[in-house]
């Protein structure tokens, strides 16, 4: 019987950790709570030619799909020259930032905040639009001639 | 009331019928007004969310090229959420992502209404309502449901799969079987791997019922409408594959991650699946034998892989992982009664 209530009470402490639980697993995705996100991929994507590529430092399938445009991660770059050398190589000239969020691992500390002042030498800052929760940074490289 | 209307014998055997189906219902009820809350809390919680996750938007994109017959942006995608969604812009003629926000949960409902009416009938409503209830409020499904994945859908149809294959009517008995083949093609097309879980299932029950014809009628419902998925998706885009080349690696040195976060995973209720199998009691009753399959087979797949373990991919044996939990607890209960009784009898 003593058994029989023990395994009752874990199963009622499932339940009630539930909300507790729950709240944990949602805080790790802000992208998704932000009113203003989608707008701004929006507006950026009108800021580049629709037959641009945008390289992006994450959050590739919601320029597409929100964007209507061709945008991807430079996943096979680890650094600020690879980076710079994927993009030529591809032909894309534009680069958005979504500070502090990196899809490729390697370049997390180049699109932090502290990092990105970094690309001030090789790329040219357009406009910097901000959502409810994140500063979105819009580049171009500069010209080599 | 008079004595003569207390005393009458129609009255009072229609107040007993009455009491005996509300007895017999309140679990039918309970688990209704339960559903209702669960989809009321589901609508305030997904309202919030402003923007898809990363695999959502992949489906929208997916779901609006299938309906433009441009290119698909990833078409390893398991399609079957891309054609709902697709269906759904079709018919409505607005393409509003924000309506699909809700899709999942309501599948997601289903396969809690779908475990519910499996069990209800062998295992009864108090036993049928608890896996169904533990299953709906698992963190994971839970979550999972409120974004725009494949998670609840293939759980729907994996649970339809197994109300099929666990019906005891046997003048249905073939539309049973072919049903649970359709539903079988269908949770292939909702997310890949997870066939493999409905495979088990009715494998295993065509074994314990030693009716091979359970087997042949769900080929005669899974054939053709594979057939037609993985047609559509070649034409589509020239090629067919089930998984990135990164996720096809295979190990027999199982990976421990579902073990150790199985907590995390299906909250403390885990702790009693251990226990279900120190019973004889589980192994009497062949009723049992699908989902202890379903929970080996899952959890033996999941941790072979080499590379991707995630708590989510728990979903979709939760209700196996809470069958055991309280079945467990039964076999405890009546371990004890049997105990007291054979006492008595001395």
């Amino acid at each position: 019987m003593i058994l029989a209530c023990a395994a009752v009470v874990v199963l009622i402490i499932s339940v009630i950790t539930f909300q507790e639980q729950l709240t944990n697993l949602a805080t790790n995705e802000d992208l998704i709570y932000d009113k203003s996100i989608l707008s701004v991929m929006t507006a950026i994507s009108d800021s580049v030619p629709a037959n641009e590529t945008l390289v992006v430092s994450t959050s590739a399938p919601h320029f597409v799909y929100f964007g209507d445009r061709s945008a991807v991660v430079p996943w096979s770059s680890t650094s600020e020259e690879s980076l710079v050398s994927v993009m030529k190589e591809g032909g894309n000239q534009y680069l958005a930032v979504i500070e502090n969020v990196s899809a490729a691992p390697e370049l997390s500390q180049l699109f932090s905040a502290e990092g990105l002042g970094s690309l001030d030498i090789q790329f040219e800052q357009l406009q910097t639009y901000e959502s409810d929760f994140f500063r979105v940074h819009l580049y171009k490289l500069r010209s080599s001639e | 009331m008079s004595d003569w209307e207390t005393n009458d014998p129609r009255k009072a055997a229609t107040t007993s019928t009455i009491s005996r189906l509300l007895q017999r219902r309140v679990f039918d009820v309970a688990f209704g007004v339960f559903t209702l809350f669960l989809a009321v809390y589901y609508a305030i919680y997904i309202s919030t969310m402003a923007a898809p996750i990363w695999d959502g938007a992949v489906y929208l994109e997916n779901a609006q090229n299938w309906l433009t017959g441009g290119p698909l942006y990833e078409p390893f995608r398991p399609p079957l959420i891309s054609w709902i969604i697709a269906g759904i812009w079709a018919v409505s003629r607005v393409e509003d992502w924000t309506i699909i926000r809700y899709l999942q949960a309501a599948f997601t409902m289903g396969a809690g209404i779908m475990i519910y009416l499996t069990l209800r009938k062998h295992k009864g409503g108090p036993f049928a309502f608890g896996v169904a209830t533990l299953t709906m409020l698992n963190t994971q499904v839970f979550y999972n449901s409120a974004l725009i994945l494949t998670e609840g859908i293939s759980l729907f149809f994996l649970t339809l799969t197994l109300y099929f294959i666990k019906s005891e009517n046997i003048t249905r008995m073939r539309f049973a079987g072919i049903g649970s083949g359709i539903s079988l093609a269908l949770t292939f097309a909702a997310r890949y791997p997870i066939v493999l879980q409905g495979i088990a299932i009715i494998a295993v029950e065509a074994l314990i019922r030693r009716n091979h014809r359970l087997l042949e009628n769900a080929m005669v419902g899974a054939v053709p409408v594979l057939s037609v998925i993985v047609l559509l998706v070649l034409i589509k885009t020239g090629t067919f594959a089930v998984a990135l080349e990164g996720d096809t690696d295979f190990t027999v040195l199982l990976s421990p991650f579902y073990v150790i976060n199985s907590i995390a995973i299906w909250g403390y209720a885990v702790l009693l699946v251990p226990l279900a199998f120190l019973f004889k009691r589980t192994f009497e009753d062949k009723y049992n034998y699908t989902f202890v399959a379903w929970f080996i087979v899952s959890l033996l797949f999941w941790s072979a892989s080499s590379t991707n373990h995630q708590e989510r991919f728990g979903i979709q044996f939760s209700p196996a992982v809470y069958f055991l939990a309280l079945l467990a607890i039964e076999n405890i209960v009546k371990s004890k009664l049997i105990f007291q009784h054979s006492t008595i009898r001395k």
